[in-house]
């Protein structure tokens, strides 16, 4: 809206805007014709942005009206002020010439006397203007116009600025007056009268004379603050040829306390003229040896306290980060005061006092103190305090959960596994030799009749199970949860496989570290490991390559320990499938394991675990497909005479075949009963009869009495349970070979011993890398 | 989320003199979030800053929890995931108040302040720029957790103006930091464990300007039996009665019992924990 472009050729006021000539925040100032009048002006037209606040407006009104009634060759003219096409304006005249700082740093030094000259017109159009009641509130070099003639304008009363001092006014970034000149009181907020003008006078002499600013700081708030506490520097350090009562002068000027000031501008000046009198000063041209150093001089805007505004530009995101991360870490370390402010620290003139120790967040005793609050130390804690503390303290607790955790994770395990053994010992009365795994394991739970103790210890078990289940909501034992569960099968499978061991009997175990029995348990280990790191929920990096690691080591594993000498026939679809499957799941494992989205913990475990069996069925399906082909052929030689009872799938047909009602059949009939011979007995004998006579022609002597049973399964209870007896003898045949060495090479116990481990691990590691 | 039940409650109010209310509040229980902003600039450009601040930053936070947005992984990467949602959002809350400014004449100069709070489990963690405050009251006592970030409040912290000479001070709304006004701000982040029976008070200074530190803990512990929304209304009303100059905000968050568990949400955060 108040772009140059624009505003260039609108008439305000009679005047025609002709180019821009400078802008800011307050608003812009435009170079312009007075049209009846044929001459150049300068018209300032207030920022939109300001131009709705009825009181500033009527502030800015205000004022530019009374300077409007100043006529002082010192002044920069006003010659009307007022709102035209919803701007508001001011027509000033328009100074040919330069402004102090200009001059200032094409000249590099300028000769006291001409500085003198200078600022005795500037004090006198100030004094005309204090005496109006009018305070500049912002004298600065670059608010003094030099015409082409030498003499100085001031220009820029600090009209709309006064808007931000008033009471209840809105808030700003802005504050009036510039860093670098600004009087103490103004700094500070304080009423303020026209001696604060008079602190700016003597800054602005400061720095024309001497060519640095009186204070300088790492930015403007430190600049800012050092004019309220720092004392008044000697400007002859800088500038050895200056009259010792002019150092003077600039530096009463420049006095904290307005009282101590001079109190009129008229005082200032009528002081120069007679010191400088008395002096006869000459004026030396060639008196400029001192070296000038131009600082950039700019209205005050606050910036960002970390941060030296010079920088604030090229200081990127990360270096923004990076402090921000800098700060956010270090809290503990520094005051309670200061952690937002850094930069204080590194100015040594006011170190803030080192703070006790912060107080523990939980319980805040902050006491209100307002009055004493003046001090660094004593200001009520702010959450700084209450951060997060990173110290010492932190290992030390550690340190103490590693002592109090690591312990009973570890007397858990050996409970659950000790548990777990007893139970196992206790059941494996009903195991039979030569059945699968799976019907072995499920022996106890269908067994007829149960010892009283077995009933406990299930009991205990279950107790266990859940107990494993609700450690996991503590954080330390969270990790340990699959190793416990492995642990706890492991355990039982060690008692119902191995029940004369001894618990926990390792004796041996360095003997077969590597044969293939301790494969299987690797296996279990790695897997129960990549498991637990499937179900956290937020992977690290390095969790993430250990766990694709895992689960590539465990399928390789489980190639390797089920691998038999029958191999799988690769023609068939199913096993190519299966084999396929296991690749597929393989990847997808570690692809949801690495590559997907935190909080992916199903799938990764579910694909792993089917990678697994895919992996296991592919290399047992040899066998039973081997099995499967010698039962077909067996079942096709050898012929059943009469109908086979699977055949007779409802008693409708029984009953036909028999010809007998219901109640009797019923009766004569057992559910898998082979009708045509009355006792079991009768009925296996007939079979097997059949079978040895026969079966001896096809198989090796030795597998006859296995076949046997087999046919007598498929012969009783049909074909499909026929299939799942050789599935279940083929896929527990890795388990029934480490079952068998188990008896010698105690590699129950080395298992559970590794999972014992791995639960401290698993522990330590939780406790050690926990997320903060 | 946290494992605590939370209230939350919202007044604002434009006082007595102002001619429009530039303060915005949000509060969103699902979110876990309660925000107070206090917009500047003229026109009405503060209530906009105000209110693209604290949409944009529920907005934001809301968009990380759904993850359809991702934080970048090089921002701040040692911080906690919900202090860097947090940051994150009221990062993305500045930029779009800073592209608005300049994108023309009359949002220029405009700016705001903000402090929201955010739970995550039992914690609370607190974004803070400019002169609006948090409070906590905590077994009875009253603390500001926030630091202002005014010149005022700059002056006091290197001694040079006392507390009570600052909270009468000119230039309290001067700020030292505020959103809007340049493209990276650095934000204070404060995080802190919640226990409970805390109350929280976020405010913009038209509440402190009426009603002192101590002043405000009174009418909590006062009304502590009484629902917040009552309390909070009751906060504003008697700020405004005592001073009323600008607009007045406050957002009123109290930590209930830890809420009990049903089995489902027990199992689910078991498994969600993992192990």
């Amino acid at each position: 809206m108040l772009d140059g472009q624009s505003m260039i050729g609108k008439e305000i006021s009679g005047c025609e805007i002709l180019t821009k000539v400078a802008e800011g925040g307050m608003g812009a100032v435009f170079k312009a014709r007075h049209k009846a009048l044929n001459r150049i002006v300068c018209v300032k037209i207030l920022s939109p942005a300001l131009a709705n606040d009825k009181k500033a407006v009527s502030l800015f009104l205000t004022e530019a009206r009374a300077i409007a009634e100043l006529d002082h060759p010192n002044i920069v003219n006003v010659y009307n002020v007022g709102k035209e096409q919803g701007y508001y304006f001011i027509v000033m005249s328009f100074v040919e010439g330069q402004t102090l700082s200009a001059m200032l740093k094409k000249e590099r030094v300028l000769p006291i006397g001409r500085v003198l000259d200078l600022f005795e017109g500037v004090l006198k159009g100030l004094s005309v203007a204090h005496e109006k009641g009018i305070i500049h509130r912002d004298i600065k070099p670059s608010n003094i116009l030099i015409t082409p003639e030498g003499k100085p304008k001031i220009v820029d009363f600090g009209i709309a600025k006064k808007v931000d001092k008033e009471k209840g006014s809105t808030k700003t970034t802005e504050l009036a007056g510039t860093a670098y000149f600004i009087a103490p009181e103004q700094a500070l907020g304080k009423d303020i009268d026209t001696r604060a003008d008079l602190y700016s006078i003597g800054a602005s002499m400061y720095y024309v004379l001497t060519g640095h600013f009186p204070y300088n700081g790492k930015n403007t708030i430190d600049i800012i603050q050092k004019h309220i506490n720092d004392p008044v520097p000697n400007p002859t350090k800088l500038r050895t040829d200056l009259p010792g009562w002019l150092a003077l002068a600039i530096q009463k000027l420049m006095c904290k306390n307005p009282n101590e000031r001079f109190q009129t501008a008229k005082e200032v000046y009528m002081h120069f003229n007679k010191m400088r009198a008395e002096e006869q000063l000459k004026v030396n041209t060639t008196h400029g040896r001192a070296v000038v150093n131009l600082g950039v001089e700019s209205s005050l805007k606050i910036v960002s306290d970390n941060t030296p505004h010079k920088h604030e530009e090229k200081m990127g995101a990360t270096d923004f980060y990076r402090s921000a991360i800098a700060r956010q870490t270090q809290p503990a370390q520094k005051g309670a005061n200061n952690t937002q402010m850094p930069s204080l620290d590194d100015l040594g003139n006011t170190p803030a006092e080192k703070l006790p120790k912060t107080p523990p967040p939980t319980a805040p005793t902050i006491e209100l103190v307002p009055e004493k609050s003046v001090k660094t130390a004593t200001i009520p804690a702010s959450a700084n305090t209450i951060t997060a503390i990173r110290s010492a303290k932190k290992y030390a607790k550690t340190l103490l959960q590693l002592a109090v955790f690591l312990p009973l994770v570890l007397a858990f395990a050996a409970v659950v596994g000790n548990i777990f053994f007893t139970l196992g010992s206790i059941c494996s009365t009903y195991v039979v030799e030569g059945n699968g795994v799976l019907s072995n394991i499920f022996a106890p739970l269908s067994a007829g009749q149960v010892a009283p103790n077995q009933i406990l210890y299930t009991i205990l078990a279950v107790i266990m199970l859940a107990g494993i289940f609700a450690s996991s909501a503590i954080k330390a034992f969270a990790k340990s949860t699959a190793a416990l569960l492995a642990l706890a099968a492991a355990s039982y499978l060690a008692g119902l496989f191995t029940p004369d061991i001894k618990f926990f009997d390792t004796s041996n175990i360095s003997e077969y570290l590597f044969s293939a029995e301790y494969g299987l348990c690797y296996l279990v280990v790695s897997a129960a490991w990549a498991v637990s790191i499937c179900f956290d929920f937020n992977r690290t990096i390095p969790e993430k390559i250990l766990g694709a690691a895992l689960v590539i080591f465990s399928l390789t594993l489980t190639y390797c320990a089920t691998s038999l000498t029958l191999h799988p026939d690769m023609s068939a679809l199913p096993t190519k499938l299966v084999f396929l499957g296991a690749l597929l799941f393989g990847i997808l494992a570690i692809y949801y394991l690495t590559a997907a989205e935190q909080g992916t913990i199903i799938l990764p475990t579910i694909c792993l675990l089917l990678s697994l069996g895919c992996c296991w069925v592919y290399n047992v399906s040899g066998l039973a497909h081997n099995g499967q082909t010698t039962l077909d052929t067996l079942v096709d030689v050898v012929p059943m005479p009469d109908a086979t009872p699977w055949q007779m799938t409802s008693f409708q047909a029984t009953n036909e075949a028999l010809n007998i009602t219901r109640p009797g059949a019923f009766k004569s009939i057992g559910s898998d009963a082979l009708i045509f011979y009355q006792t079991p007995e009768e009925r296996l004998e007939y079979l097997r009869k059949g079978i040895e006579e026969n079966a001896g022609k096809f198989i090796e002597q030795d597998k006859v009495p296995f076949f046997v049973d087999l046919m007598l399964a498929y012969y009783l209870t049909g074909p499909s349970k026929a299939s799942f007896k050789i599935w279940d003898l083929a896929l527990s045949y890795p388990i029934d070979n480490f079952n068998r060495n188990a008896q010698n090479n105690n590699a129950y116990f080395f298992l559970v011993m590794l999972l014992f481990i791995m639960a401290g691990i698993n522990c330590a590691g939780a406790i050690l890398f926990k997320e903060d | 989320m946290s494992t605590f039940d939370i209230e939350f409650a919202a007044v604002t109010d434009i006082g007595k003199i102002r001619e429009k209310n530039e303060d915005n509040v949000l509060i969103s229980a699902d979110l876990g979030l309660g925000v107070v902003a206090d917009g500047m600039g003229g026109h009405s450009a503060g209530e906009i800053a105000s209110s693209i601040a604290v949409s944009v930053l529920a907005e934001t936070i809301r968009k990380i929890n759904t993850g359809a947005l991702q934080i970048p992984d090089t921002f701040l990467p040692k911080l906690a995931p919900t202090e860097r949602k947090i940051l994150m959002a009221a990062n993305l809350a500045n930029a779009a108040i800073y592209s608005t400014a300049q994108s023309s004449e009359i949002y220029k100069m405009m700016g705001t302040t903000l402090t929201g709070v955010l739970f995550d489990k039992d914690c609370a963690i607190a974004v803070h720029v400019g002169d609006s405050r948090l409070y906590l009251l905590r077994d009875g006592k009253i603390i500001q957790i926030t630091t202002d970030h005014s010149l005022a409040m700059e002056h006091v912290r290197r001694g040079l103006l006392s507390k009570a000479d600052a909270d009468k001070s000119k230039i309290q709304n001067v700020l030292t930091r505020a959103m809007g006004i340049k493209k990276n701000i650095e934000f204070d982040l404060l995080k802190f464990p919640i226990k409970e029976g805390d109350v929280m008070v976020l405010c913009s200074d038209g509440l402190y300007k009426g009603l002192t530190e101590e002043a405000i803990g009174k009418i909590l512990s006062q009304d502590k039996d009484f629902p917040i929304t009552k309390t909070c209304k009751h906060l504003v009303r008697k700020s405004n009665e005592k001073d009323g100059q600008d607009n007045i905000s406050a957002v009123l968050i109290k930590i209930l019992p830890a809420k009990k568990l049903t089995f489902g949400q027990r199992m689910r955060r078991f498994f969600r924990r993992g192990n």
